[in-house]
C-alpha cells in the first residue's frame, strides 16, 4: 500500500463502521487520488477529485444520516468536542493524519460570533495530501551569499502557496541546498505542519518548532522571545498586527518566509498593508507563483528589482 | 457433636451475611467518595487544561481512588472502539465498575456520560459541578445509611445465627 493509499485509508478511518466499509469499496486505483471524502445527510457518501465528485459502487444505496455527522465528529475529535470547537468556529479542523474536515451546519450566533455550529447537515473531509520537492527548482536562487534571504510568496488564492511555504520550511530546516536554520512556524488555522498530539502531521523539517492555532501576531512575538529562532515562517499575512509582528522580526534579524495573495508585484504596492512591508524593506525577494495550463512555474524577484 | 458443628456454622454463615450486607455498604459508600474526587479532577483537567479525552482518562485514570480509577481505565481501554460505540455508551457500561449504586446516583453518573465530551468546557464544566453536588447528597445518604444499616446488619446476623443454632440445639 502506498503513502497515497495510506492517507485515503486513515481519512475513512474517520467515518462510523458501516460507511467505512462502504467507501473502502473504492478501488485502489481510485482511491490513491482522492481529495475529499463528501458527507450530505439524505444522500449517499461521495468522493472527489479535482472537479469530479461520484459515489463508489458500494455506497449508493447509503443515506448519510445525522447520527453518522454526529459519529464522524466524535471520532475525529475523539470524543472531546471542547478541543476542537474554537476550530470548528472557523469552519474546519484538522485532525490526526493532518487531514481537515469542514463542517457546515446552522450556525449559532452569540454576541455577533459564531459560537457553534447545530444540525450539522454536512461535510467534507479533505485527504492529506503533501507535495514534497516543489521548492527545489527556487531554492539556489533563493539564497545570496550563502544565506537565504527574506521570502514573500505571492499567488492567487488556490495557487500553490501553503504547499511551497512549507516545502521551503522543510528544505530550510534540513539543510537542503541552502544552510540549515532553526525553523519557527506559526501554524495559525494548522495547515503547515497540522499538529497532533505534540507531533507534525505534514513534514515540516528537523529543526523546526511549530505554534499551532495562535493569532500569528500574537505567535511571532512569543516564537521570537522565547524560541530564539533564526527562520521565522507564518501563512497568509493579512492583518495589521501580523504584519507589525513581521517589522519587530525583520529588525531582529530573523529570516521570514511568508505568503499573501496576489497577481503581481503592482498588485501588492497597492495595498497599504504590504506595501508598508515591502517598503520597509522586511521582505528581499519575492516567489511569484504562475499557472499555464495545470503546470505551476515559480519566478524569484529581488524586491530592490523588481521595484525598478 | 454434630449438632455443635452445625450450630457454630450457622452462627458463622448469618453473621458473613450480615457483613456483607454491611459491606455492601461500605463499597457504595466508598465508590461514591471517589467519584465525587474524580469527576472534580475531570473539572480541573477540562478547565486547566482542556484536555482531551484520551489524555483526561489518562490522567483520572492514574489519579482517581479505587474503584473510580478501575472506571476511568475501562472507559480509555473502550476509547479505541470510538465509532462502533458512542462515548456516552462506553461510559455507561463502565459503570458495573463501580460497584451497586443507588438509582439516584447511577442516574447522575448517566447524564454525565451524555454531556462529557460533547459540548464547550464551560457546559461540561457546569454539567460536572451539578453532578458533584448531587453525587455528595448520594454520599451523604448512603454514609447515614451505613452508619444505621451497617451495624444493624451485622448485628441481625449475628443474632439470626445464634437464634437458628439455639433452635437447632
Amino acid at each position: 500500500m502506498d503513502r497515497e493509499e495510506v492517507r485515503f485509508f486513515q481519512a475513512a478511518a474517520l467515518l462510523p463502521p458501516p460507511l467505512r466499509r462502504a467507501v473502502e469499496t473504492l478501488p485502489a486505483q481510485e482511491a490513491v487520488g482522492v481529495e475529499e471524502l463528501r458527507l450530505r445527510v439524505g444522500q449517499a457518501p461521495c468522493v472527489s477529485v479535482g472537479e469530479r465528485e461520484w459515489s463508489p459502487a458500494g455506497c449508493r444505496s447509503i443515506a448519510v444520516t445525522v447520527q453518522d455527522l454526529a459519529a464522524v465528529l466524535e471520532i475525529a475529535t475523539q470524543a472531546s468536542t471542547h478541543t476542537a470547537l474554537e476550530r470548528v468556529r472557523n469552519g474546519f479542523f484538522t485532525v490526526r493524519g493532518g487531514h481537515r474536515i469542514g463542517i457546515c451546519g446552522s450556525c449559532i450566533i452569540q454576541d455577533g460570533q459564531i459560537r457553534n455550529l447545530r444540525q450539522i447537515s454536512s461535510l467534507a473531509i479533505r485527504v492529506a495530501h503533501q507535495i514534497s520537492g516543489v521548492s527545489a527548482p527556487i531554492r539556489t536562487q533563493l539564497v545570496r551569499q550563502g544565506q537565504l534571504k527574506s521570502t514573500l510568496i505571492l499567488s492567487p488564492p488556490g495557487g500553490g502557496k501553503t504547499t511551497l511555504l512549507r516545502d521551503l520550511i522543510c528544505a530550510v530546516s534540513n539543510g537542503d541546498g541552502m544552510p540549515p536554520r532553526r525553523v519557527g512556524v506559526v501554524d495559525e488555522r494548522s495547515e503547515l505542519a497540522a499538529m497532533w498530539e505534540g507531533q507534525p502531521q505534514l513534514e515540516v523539517g528537523r529543526r523546526t518548532d511549530v505554534l499551532d492555532a495562535c493569532p500569528k501576531g500574537m505567535g511571532l512575538l512569543m516564537l521570537l522571545r522565547g524560541m530564539n529562532p533564526q527562520v521565522l515562517a507564518v501563512d497568509e499575512i493579512t492583518a495589521p498586527e501580523d504584519s507589525a509582528a513581521l517589522e519587530q522580526a525583520a529588525n531582529c534579524g530573523v529570516i521570514l518566509l511568508s505568503t499573501a495573495h496576489g497577481d503581481s508585484v503592482e498588485d501588492l504596492y497597492s495595498r497599504p498593508l504590504y506595501r508598508r512591508l515591502l517598503e520597509g524593506n522586511v521582505f528581499q525577494q519575492l516567489v511569484l507563483i504562475e499557472r499555464k495550463n495545470a503546470a505551476r512555474t515559480y519566478r524569484v524577484l529581488e524586491l530592490e528589482a523588481a521595484q525598478c | 457433636m454434630l449438632k455443635l458443628t452445625g450450630a457454630i456454622l450457622l452462627i458463622l454463615g448469618a453473621s458473613l451475611l450480615g457483613l456483607s450486607l454491611a459491606g455492601r455498604l461500605t463499597e457504595r459508600t466508598r465508590a461514591l467518595r471517589a467519584m465525587i474526587g474524580a469527576l472534580d479532577l475531570v473539572e480541573r483537567e477540562l478547565t486547566f487544561h482542556l484536555a482531551s479525552m484520551p489524555e483526561l482518562l489518562q490522567r483520572v485514570a492514574t489519579s482517581a481512588a479505587y474503584p473510580a480509577d478501575c472506571f476511568f481505565r475501562r472507559c480509555l481501554t473502550e476509547l479505541d472502539h470510538l465509532g462502533e460505540q458512542s462515548l456516552e455508551e462506553i461510559w455507561i457500561k463502565a459503570l458495573p465498575e463501580l460497584g451497586q449504586l443507588d438509582e439516584n446516583a447511577a442516574a447522575v453518573l448517566r447524564e454525565v456520560g451524555g454531556v462529557l465530551g460533547k459540548y464547550d468546557w464551560e457546559n461540561q464544566r457546569a454539567c460536572l459541578t451539578a453532578a458533584r453536588v448531587r453525587l455528595e447528597e448520594c454520599f451523604h445518604q448512603a454514609r447515614e445509611e451505613q452508619r444505621r444499616m451497617g451495624r444493624v446488619y451485622g448485628t441481625l446476623g449475628v443474632t439470626a445465627g445464634v437464634f437458628f443454632a439455639i433452635l437447632l440445639l
